[in-house]
């Protein structure tokens, strides 16, 4: 079977990473509506017509000047790997903006298709676009298609076969009359002098030369006829300085692309009437991008999507709760041997049950930056907040990866390539810890609804995440003034139009993330749960068992309990989890924590869910009656609020979970930025929450 | 006149552009070339970011970086 190598190329926000979806059948691409979402190359594999394609997903880029980390990520790909075809996606609504990439890839002088993606979209805006003309203008063959209802990928699937098959075809584009008589004489001279170089036309390296194309110098540096074509080019370099008003070839470059662009552009495409699509998007802007109301809309939609998580999320809470007690109680009931009946309900029920109950809200909050992430608007936000970002020492640009940490630190992390500077990444790569995460969600649910009642919760919870993103940005500004310092960096972001995600691509959004979050509470919470169960009951301490029984035999009913309680109490306090607890007690100890409370934050630096699996296995070792109060009302019973409080605040800011931190590591450039980062969050989280506690219980009394 | 002079709904031509390499490569491939029409078409609070419409596109600028960019207002022709 004959491989076909494809790296499917073309500006951010285009749909690339759809349509490779589409023509996978799979959903591994992330899709979104913003410039930026793919950061990284995606390879996807199948087979069409018993050709094997493998198709390279590459990072959208408006050119190949490598200005962002992403972006560089695709030029080097063009670059220096070896394929067999470059398809370029284009956004069908946008023709002019995204045929200047066209033009550049042209430039490359390799086989390549150009596919017209959105071509329904164009067909409801009034846009028709003559492909006979564009493929005749182009040289290159061209497709329309629509990978979102799955248009035309039959043929694009079969175009791309030919084109591989085939010959390359040469580009028809024609420079201005400047350029091209230039062109003509160093080509004239190239054949006089039988030169050739790869598979290029003489008229393709004459180019090549002009545009100051390096791999070109490099071989034609080595030839002898350097000497003579010499005086030609920098005599032809002279008259098109001279006739641009110039003598930046890439500014030539870029206003010669823009004229033959818009020139293709007013050819081939007929548009009836102005864009409706792009009205509708400037009548939305003037609301949502208003001066005044723009950002209280936006901390208004943030705190229905908290409110919503909390309420909403807490109706079928209790079924799950109760399901799960019930569950406790039945399998308990079959299971004669104690230890292994601790392990199963404490241990098992206890951790991943607990860490279950909180799907529902989850699930919500993941549906609401999906909503953010697929409309346009994340883009619209950036904006909004630039001016304010900006005043901490962070880019507009912050903000995308900042938004993409409340649902997981890991992608947030791989987002902020999108910051051009490296201080500028760096510092959101810092503070992206700091916006809470869905896997700190649970620890926040459990600890307000039992601290707070059902209606101010849901503001609460909101609470937590703006103080959350204000200490951020707080951390910001000192990173920025004290160790990270250097110039500005111009903040350029293209505004997407606003569109509605379709159902299918919510509804995946959804279930990958639910699905995601039950298989971690089926495995790696699973194996937390029983290793956090067995470090809590073992080892066993028969002498002073032993001591307590006979205790217990010679003491009255009501004796027996309290002495019961003593027992798995002293137990508990000498077991491994007991003795790693008591011994990081002392540092815990002036934000109010209990050892318990210690050693769950410990497990959490594993994963954040696993805080709740602790607190729920060790809250219900020490229980008399195991399964009949939930975790929630036990806490509220153990705890006071200035403990709760501090909790959360520590919680809210110390060090992401193993997964983000090693992801961290990655993206910062090395693990000594993972120490500066576990100092830095462990000592602000210790800071916050010891003020907290204090004041808090200067308050309450 | 620059383009951070601009004001909100005014259509203006780009004379020159006196940005560093990167930025200008950026402007270059949004289509903000010398001679290219642009629409101021929002700006934040205190104006200190702008949106901007050339061709189908619309994007986002900081102030700072629309005072290197030389503009000229577009000379409108009334019809009779």
């Amino acid at each position: 079977m004959q491989k076909i190598k494809i790296a499917l190329v073309g500006q951010p926000n285009v749909g690339k990473s759809m349509l490779i979806n589409a023509l996978s059948g799979t959903n591994k691409g992330k899709v979104g509506n913003y410039s930026g979402v793919t950061v990284d190359t995606l390879k996807i594999c199948f087979t069409y017509n018993c050709y094997e394609f493998e198709i390279y997903d590459l990072p959208g880029t408006y050119s190949l000047n490598a200005y962002s980390k992403e972006e560089q990520v695709t030029k080097e790909f063009l670059q220096k790997e070896e394929y067999d075809v470059i398809v370029n996606v284009v956004d069908s609504t946008n023709m002019q903006r995204n045929l200047l990439l066209t033009l550049e890839l042209l430039e490359l002088n390799k086989k390549m298709l150009v596919t017209l993606n959105m071509i329904d979209e164009a067909k409801k805006d009034g846009i028709s676009i003559d492909l006979t003309q564009l493929k005749k203008l182009l040289g290159v063959e061209v497709v329309a298609i629509s990978a979102k209802e799955k248009e035309g990928l039959e043929e694009l699937l079969k175009k791309i076969v030919d084109v591989v098959k085939n010959k390359r075809t040469l580009s028809k584009i024609i420079y201005s009359d400047a350029i091209e008589e230039e062109i003509d004489k160093i080509e004239h001279f190239l054949n006089e002098k039988n030169f050739s170089y790869k598979d290029l036309t003489n008229r393709e390296v004459a180019i090549a030369l002009l545009f100051e194309n390096e791999e070109v110098y490099k071989a034609i540096h080595e030839d002898p006829i350097m000497i003579e074509l010499y005086p030609i080019l920098s005599d032809a370099l002279e008259h098109i300085y001279t006739h641009h008003e110039t003598k930046d070839i890439k500014e030539i470059i870029a206003s010669e692309h823009a004229a033959i662009a818009s020139g293709i552009a007013k050819e081939v495409v007929n548009s009836k009437a102005i864009s409706k699509s792009l009205t509708l998007t400037q009548k939305i802007d003037k609301v949502l991008l208003n001066k005044y109301l723009g950002i209280p809309i936006f901390l208004f939609f943030m705190w229905l999507l908290f409110k919503a998580t909390f309420e909403l999320g807490a109706l079928p809470m209790e079924y799950i709760d109760e399901f799960i007690s019930w569950l406790g109680d039945v399998i308990g009931s079959f299971l004669k041997d104690e230890e292994l009946r601790s392990l199963v309900v404490d241990g098992i029920l206890g951790g991943v049950g607990a860490v279950l109950l909180f799907l529902p809200n989850i699930v919500i909050l993941y549906f609401g930056i999906a909503l953010l992430e697929t409309t346009g608007y994340m883009s619209r936000v950036a904006f909004l907040l630039d001016g304010f970002f900006h005043k901490f020492g962070l880019h507009g640009k912050s903000f995308i990866p900042l938004v993409t940490g409340f649902g997981c630190s890991v992608p947030a992390y791989m987002a902020a390539r999108t910051l051009k500077s490296p201080k500028d990444r760096l510092i959101t790569l810092f503070i992206i810890g700091f916006m809470s995460c869905g896997a700190r969600l649970p620890i926040y649910v459990l600890f307000t609804g039992a601290f707070f009642s059902q209606e101010v919760a849901g503001n609460v919870l909101f609470l937590i995440y703006i103080t959350g993103a204000l200490i951020g940005l707080l951390m910001a500004k000192l990173l920025r003034v004290f160790v990270f310092r250097g110039e500005d960096d111009p903040f350029v972001m293209e505004m997407p139009k606003y569109r509605l995600p379709s159902l299918r691509l919510l509804w995946y959004s959804i279930y990958s993330n639910a699905s995601e979050y039950l298989k971690k509470a089926g495995t790696f919470i699973l194996a937390a749960s029983m290793l956090v169960w067995f470090a809590s009951n073992y080892p066993k301490n028969k002498a002073l068992e032993q001591s307590f029984e006979q205790k217990i035999a010679k003491a009255s009913k009501e004796q027996k309990e309290k002495l019961e309680i003593k027992l798995k109490k002293a137990l508990l306090e000498q077991s491994y989890l007991g003795k790693i607890g008591k011994a990081s007690e002392p540092f815990f100890a002036p934000l109010g924590f209990d050892w318990k409370l210690s050693v769950a934050l410990e497990a959490g630096l594993s994963a954040k869910e696993v805080v709740v699996s602790t607190l729920g296995v060790l809250y219900s070792i020490g229980e008399v009656d195991e399964t009949s109060t939930s975790l929630k009302e036990r806490l509220k019973k153990h705890l006071t609020l200035p403990t709760a409080l501090s909790f959360i605040a520590f919680v809210m800011l110390y060090l992401p979970c193993f997964a983000a931190s090693s992801v961290f590591t990655r993206e910062a450039g090395g693990v000594k930025y993972l120490v500066y980062l576990f100092l830095f969050t462990t000592a602000v989280a210790w800071i916050f929450s010891f003020f907290i506690y204090h004041l808090s219980s200067l308050v309450v009394g | 006149m620059t383009l951070a002079e601009a004001m909100k709904g005014q259509k203006i031509i780009v004379k020159k552009i006196n940005a560093n390499d990167a930025l200008k490569q950026r402007l270059f491939s949004f289509g903000l070339v010398r001679g290219a029409e642009v629409e101021v078409v929002d700006c934040s609070l205190g104006k200190s970011v702008i949106e901007l419409k050339v061709g189908n596109t619309l994007f986002a600028l900081r102030k700072e970086e629309a005072q290197k960019i030389e503009v000229e207002p577009k000379n409108e022709v009334i019809a009779v």
